[in-house]
C-alpha cells in the first residue's frame, strides 16, 4: 500500500518530534528550577515568595507539607513573572476586561471594583461614627469621604460593566450622619476636573492634585482661606511608579505613574514625631521609599498608628486627623492652617480618641478616607467605645 | 509511587487505602478458595461487599444521613464533619467491580497482592475516574509494552486533558462564579443563561480534561482505559447523552446494578423500579445531598419518557431540533447539581424561562457576553468534533511540517496551560488593606 508508508514516515515525524519537545520542555524546566536560587521577594506582588518547607514526619501528617510544598513550588517556579504576564496577556487577547478584581480600563486606567457593603456593616458604621460625634461634643467634626475611580473615572471603565453606584452609598452615609458632623463632598469638584490627572492609573490612592482639589472643598467647608495653587512649586519626585493595582491586576502593559509633590514656596519649619517608633522628622516626606517599589510612601512615611506634626502656624487650632493612606498626600496642604496636627490610623492605634482629644487639646477632627476603603475596612469602628 | 500520589493529597487517609486494598485482597482470595461451598463463599462475598460500601457510605454519606435523620425525628445528633478520602466513590467502585467479578468466576483472582494494590491504586485515573474494571485491565497489568508510540500517544492526549482543565474549565468557570453569586432578583434572564451554560461548559471540560490526563497517563506507562467522554454536548436525546457522559460510571452501573436487577428482561413495573433505582444511586454517587438524588432522577425521568413514550418521535426530527432538546433538559439539570438548595435551584430556572418578572438584558449580561466571548466560541467548539475531524483531515494530508506543525501546537498548549496554573499562586499581598 504505497500510501501508508508515507502516512506512517510523517506520523512517526509527528510522535518523534512531539516527545522530544515534551521532554525538553519538561527537563528543562525542572533543571533550571533546582539550579535557579530561590527569590525571597516579589516586587511585581509586594510579598515575601515562599521558601522550602522542612520535611518532617510530623509536618507531613498535620501541618500541610504537601500543599506548602506545592506553594513552594509555585512560588519559586523559574521565570514566574514572566508566566504569571503570559496569561494576563492571553487574557487580554481574548478580550477579558478585569483580573482578579481589578477592571482594566480605557487609557491603560486600571480600576479597582467596589463592593457595596452590607447592610449590618454600614449601620454598624453609622452608629460609630454617630457614637463619636456625642462622646466628643465641644470639637468640630468634619467628615470626608472620597470616591475612587470606579466613580469618578467611571468613562473609563469597560463598557457595560456592572458596578455599584459609590455616590449613592457616600450620600446615604452623609445622610444618617448627626447633624453636627460637617460632611465634605468632593465628588463635585472630582468630577468637574476628572480629566485632569486626579488618580494614578496604577494605583489605587488620587493624585496630589487630586488631594489639592479636595483640599479646597476642605477649607470652603471649614471657613479656611486655602492656598493658591501658585503658592506652591510641584517638583515631580518620580515618573516610574507603579503602584498597588499594577501588582494586583499582573498586567504589563501600563503607563507609569508620576508623583508630584506640592512644595510651599514660602519654606515651613515643621517637626514629625512618629510617636510609637519614636523617631523624629523635619521632612512630611520620606525621600528613600522614592527608591522602593511602594514609592507612594513616600507621604508621611506611609501608615503610622500616631504621628504628631508640629508647626509654625499662628493659628491656635489643632487638628486630629483619623484617617487611611489617601489623607497621607492630603495633609501637607494642612500645613500652614492649623498649630498641631494629630494623625491617626485605627487600623494600627490601640488606644482610644477621647484620650487623644483630651491630651493634645484638640479643636477640630477630620475623619478622612477613600470610600472603598472605608466600607470594606472595619477599623472605623475603634472610633468610639462601641460595645 | 501511586501510594505517594495518593498520599500527597491527605496523607492519613493513605491508611485507609491501604486497609481497603489488604481487606479487599484477603477476602477475595478466600472467595476464590471456597468457591466450591457455595454458601460460605457467598456469605464471605456479602462481608465483603457490605464493608466496601460501608466505608463509602460512612465517610461520604455519614453527615447526609445524619441531617436528614434529625429532620424526619426532629433530633439534634451532632456529628463532625469528616473530610472526604480523595477518590473514595472511585476506588471503591473499582473495588467492588473486582470482588463482584471474582465471585461470579468472570475473572481470575489476583494473587499478587502487589498486582491488585496497583489496579486498586493506579493514579492516573485514582482520583476522578475512568472506572476501571478489573477484568478490562486484568490483562494489562501484567502483560504491557510501553512502547514509544504508545508514550508520544500518551502525552498527546495529557496535554490535550491539562489544556481543557486548565485553559477552558477555569476560566469559564470564573464568569459562573460571578453570575452565580448575583442575587436572584438582580439578575437578568441572559445572564441567567450565560451563567448555566458557563457552569455546563466547565463540568465537560473539568471532568473530561481529568479524564484526558488519567487516560494519557495510563497511556504513557502502556495502559489502554476506556473513553470516558464522547462528545455528550452533541446528543439527540437524553438516553444518547447519558451513552455520551461519565462512560464509566455508566457502564459500572449498568453492568453491577442494573442488569442484576433485571434490567429490561423484567415486568414493566418491575423496569421503572429498575430504573429508579438505578437513576436515584446515580444522583446519589455524584453527592451526598438531595439536590443530587433530584438531578438523578429528574434524568431517569426523561429517560423513561424516552424509552416509553416519545423516543421514536424524537429520532425522527431534524438533528438541531433533538439536540436543542437534549441540551435545555441537560442545562436545566445542571442547576439542579450546583445548587445547594432546591428552592435556589428553582428561583434560578424561573429567572432563565422569563417567569420571575426580571429585565431580559441587562448591561451586566452584555458585559458577560462581549469579554468572554472568544472563551465561549473556542469552549463550544471544543465540545464538538469538529476540531477533533479539522484535524483528522490535516493527518491524512501529513508532510513533514504539518507534522512539526502539529507537536508545536500541542507543545504551546503545554506552555500556556504551565502559565495558568503558576498564576494560581499569583496573590499579591492587598497592602492597601493594611
Amino acid at each position: 500500500m504505497k500510501y501508508n508508508s508515507p502516512r506512517k514516515k510523517y506520523n512517526n515525524i509527528y510522535i518523534k518530534s512531539l516527545m522530544l519537545l515534551f521532554l525538553f520542555f519538561i527537563f528543562g524546566v525542572m533543571i533550571l528550577n533546582v539550579i535557579v536560587p530561590d527569590k525571597k521577594f516579589s516586587a511585581q506582588e509586594n510579598r515575601n515568595l515562599k521558601s522550602k518547607p522542612k520535611f518532617s514526619v510530623d509536618n507531613l501528617l498535620y501541618n500541610k507539607f504537601t500543599s506548602k510544598y506545592e506553594t513552594y513550588i509555585a512560588d519559586q517556579f523559574i521565570l514566574r513573572n514572566f508566566w504569571i504576564n503570559v496569561k494576563s496577556r492571553s487574557e487580554i487577547i481574548s478580550g477579558k476586561k478585569e483580573n482578579n478584581d481589578v477592571y482594566l480600563g480605557k487609557d491603560k486606567y486600571l480600576i479597582a471594583k467596589f463592593k457595596k457593603p452590607d447592610e449590618e456593616s454600614f449601620d454598624e458604621k453609622l452608629k460609630a461614627v454617630n457614637d463619636f460625634s456625642n462622646e466628643n461634643k465641644k470639637v468640630t467634626k468634619y467628615i470626608m469621604l472620597v470616591p475612587n475611580k470606579i466613580k469618578v473615572l467611571e468613562d473609563k471603565l469597560p463598557k457595560y460593566a456592572p458596578v455599584e453606584n459609590q455616590l449613592e452609598y457616600i450620600n446615604k452615609f452623609y445622610s444618617g450622619l448627626d447633624k453636627s458632623v460637617k460632611t465634605i463632598n468632593v465628588y463635585d469638584t472630582l468630577n468637574k476636573n476628572k480629566n485632569k490627572y486626579l488618580y494614578y492609573k496604577n494605583d489605587h490612592h488620587w493624585t496630589t492634585q487630586g488631594a489639592y482639589y479636595a483640599y479646597l472643598e476642605f477649607c470652603k467647608s471649614s471657613g479656611l482661606t486655602p492656598k493658591d495653587a501658585n503658592d506652591y512649586d510641584i517638583k515631580k519626585v518620580s515618573n516610574k511608579f507603579y503602584g498597588t493595582l499594577y501588582s494586583k491586576a499582573g498586567v504589563t502593559n501600563v503607563d507609569s505613574d508620576i508623583i508630584n509633590v506640592y512644595s510651599p514656596k514660602k519654606h515651613e519649619d515643621l517637626l514629625v514625631n512618629y510617636v510609637e517608633e519614636k523617631k523624629k522628622s523635619s521632612s512630611l516626606y520620606n525621600s528613600s521609599s522614592l527608591n522602593t517599589k511602594d514609592k507612594y510612601s513616600t507621604f508621611l512615611d506611609g501608615n503610622h498608628p500616631l504621628i504628631k506634626i508640629s508647626t509654625m502656624s499662628d493659628s491656635s487650632k489643632k487638628l486630629l486627623v483619623i484617617k487611611d493612606s489617601y489623607a497621607n498626600c492630603f495633609i501637607p496642604f494642612l500645613t500652614s492652617h492649623f498649630n498641631d496636627i494629630i494623625v491617626v490610623d485605627l487600623r494600627y492605634y490601640s488606644d482610644d480618641i477621647p484620650t487623644l482629644i483630651k491630651d493634645y487639646n484638640i479643636t477640630d477632627v477630620l475623619m478622612l478616607y477613600n470610600t472603598n476603603t472605608f466600607f470594606e475596612d472595619e477599623s472605623i469602628l475603634n472610633i468610639s467605645d462601641y460595645e | 509511587m501511586s501510594l505517594i500520589f495518593y498520599g500527597w493529597g491527605e496523607p492519613i487517609y493513605i491508611s485507609l487505602m491501604i486497609f481497603s486494598i489488604i481487606f479487599n485482597y484477603i477476602s477475595t482470595l478466600f472467595i476464590h478458595k471456597y468457591k466450591k461451598r457455595k454458601k460460605l463463599s457467598k456469605k464471605i462475598f456479602i462481608i465483603t461487599l457490605v464493608t466496601d460500601l460501608g466505608m463509602l457510605a460512612f465517610f461520604k454519606y455519614f453527615g447526609f444521613i445524619i441531617n436528614n435523620i434529625n429532620t424526619l425525628f426532629g433530633l439534634n445528633i451532632y456529628f463532625e464533619k469528616l473530610a472526604l478520602p480523595l477518590g473514595i466513590s472511585f476506588y471503591t467502585f473499582q473495588i467492588i467491580s473486582y470482588v463482584v467479578d471474582v465471585y461470579l468466576n468472570k475473572v481470575k483472582v489476583q494473587k499478587n497482592i502487589i498486582d491488585f494494590g496497583a489496579y486498586v491504586t493506579m493514579f492516573p485515573q485514582l482520583v476522578a475516574g475512568p472506572i476501571v474494571q478489573y477484568n478490562d485491565i486484568s490483562l494489562q497489568l501484567k502483560n504491557r509494552k510501553e512502547n514509544i508510540n504508545q508514550f508520544s500517544e500518551g502525552i498527546d492526549r495529557f496535554i490535550l486533558g491539562l489544556g481543557k482543565k486548565v485553559l477552558i474549565a477555569n476560566n469559564i468557570g470564573l464568569v459562573w462564579t460571578i453570575i452565580k453569586t448575583t442575587e436572584v432578583a438582580n439578575l437578568s434572564v441572559i445572564s441567567a443563561w450565560i451563567g448555566i451554560i458557563a457552569f455546563t461548559l466547565q463540568i465537560y471540560f473539568d471532568f473530561s480534561g481529568y479524564s484526558d490526563m488519567a487516560i494519557g497517563l495510563g497511556k504513557m506507562f502502556g495502559f489502554k482505559f476506556i473513553e470516558n467522554f464522547n462528545y455528550p454536548y452533541i446528543s439527540k436525546s437524553v438516553t444518547e447523552f447519558w451513552r455520551r457522559w461519565h462512560i464509566s460510571l455508566g457502564n459500572w452501573f449498568r453492568e453491577y446494578l442494573y442488569i442484576p436487577l433485571g434490567g429490561n428482561r423484567v415486568c414493566l413495573i418491575k423496569q421503572f423500579r429498575n430504573l429508579f433505582v438505578v437513576w436515584f444511586i446515580t444522583g446519589l454517587w455524584h453527592g451526598a445531598s438531595w439536590n443530587f438524588i433530584f438531578w438523578g432522577l429528574y434524568f431517569g425521568f426523561f429517560i423513561v419518557c424516552e424509552k416509553f413514550f416519545w423516543g421514536k418521535r424524537l429520532s425522527r426530527l431534524p438533528k438541531c431540533i433533538s439536540n436543542l432538546y437534549t441540551m435545555i433538559i441537560v442545562i436545566v439539570g445542571w442547576v439542579f447539581f450546583d445548587s445547594n438548595k432546591l428552592s435556589d435551584a428553582l428561583n434560578y430556572i424561573k429567572v432563565m424561562f422569563g417567569v420571575s418578572g426580571n429585565a431580559f438584558i441587562d448591561n451586566a449580561a452584555k458585559y458577560y457576553f462581549y469579554s468572554n466571548f472568544i472563551l465561549f466560541v473556542i469552549a463550544i467548539l471544543c465540545a464538538t468534533p469538529i476540531i477533533y475531524n479539522f484535524h483528522k483531515k490535516i493527518k491524512s494530508h501529513f508532510n513533514a511540517r504539518g507534522a512539526i506543525a502539529m507537536a508545536f501546537v500541542r507543545i504551546f498548549i503545554l506552555f500556556l496551560s504551565t502559565s495558568y496554573l503558576i498564576n494560581q499562586s499569583f496573590s499579591p499581598f492587598l497592602y492597601f488593606k493594611f
